[in-house]
């Protein structure tokens, strides 16, 4: 199978974007809060399956906005997100009270636990903003597909580390 | 102070990339590149 050139391009540029956008942020560190309370491994799987269905639906989400707006009104539109997404870096992020509520709970089903808490977090997160804003302006299989990547990267060390 | 410093880097360094790409999406929108 060959992928064109558009995937590639959508997959490095996602790929970058998001690694940088997930430093730091709400989502990662729930994702450290849950690391030490529960096996790597679970953690792990449980994180990456909320952030499918969340990316995926931000794909899709932005896919549609690339489909019924003008491409020039959304490079403007996505510049100037790009510039609050720059400041909201700068900014920095913490848990909020129910963040933090949700990622020390315990449950029987740590999958599930873990899986309900971090979709929570990345509801309306920087990283869900910034693919939307990637997918309306990429191709949208390369972005998903970086997404998900970019995530598991950022978060493997720190799961090590803690082990 | 080290660990506070490298963080800040990082941030300093996330957010320069967007600013330069987010400018690059606004000059491609407006047919200026």
């Amino acid at each position: 199978m060959t992928l064109s050139l558009p995937v590639v391009d959508a997959f490095l540029l996602s790929f970058g974007v998001v690694f940088l956008a997930e430093l730091g942020d709400k989502s990662q560190l729930m994702a450290l809060a849950f690391a030490s309370r529960y096996r790597a491994m679970t953690v792990l799987l449980a994180v990456t399956i909320a952030t499918l269905i969340v990316h995926a639906g931000s794909v899709l989400l932005g896919s549609m906005f690339a489909l019924v707006l003008p491409t020039s009104a959304i490079q403007v539109t996505a510049g100037l997100a790009f510039f609050g997404f720059a400041a909201w870096t700068l900014r920095g992020d913490t848990l909020g009270e129910a963040d933090e509520g949700r990622a020390t709970r315990t449950g029987r089903w740590a999958l599930v636990t873990i899986g309900t808490a971090f979709f929570l977090a990345e509801f309306g997160d920087k990283t869900m903003l910034a693919t939307v804003t990637l997918a309306a302006t990429e191709e949208p299989i390369g972005t998903c597909s970086a997404r998900r990547r970019a995530w598991s990267r950022v978060m493997r060390s720190p799961l090590r580390s803690d082990r | 102070m080290g660990t506070r410093l490298s963080e800040r880097a990082i941030a300093l360094f996330a957010a320069g990339t967007f600013v330069v790409f987010g400018a690059l999406l606004i000059a491609e929108g407006l047919g200026l590149v």
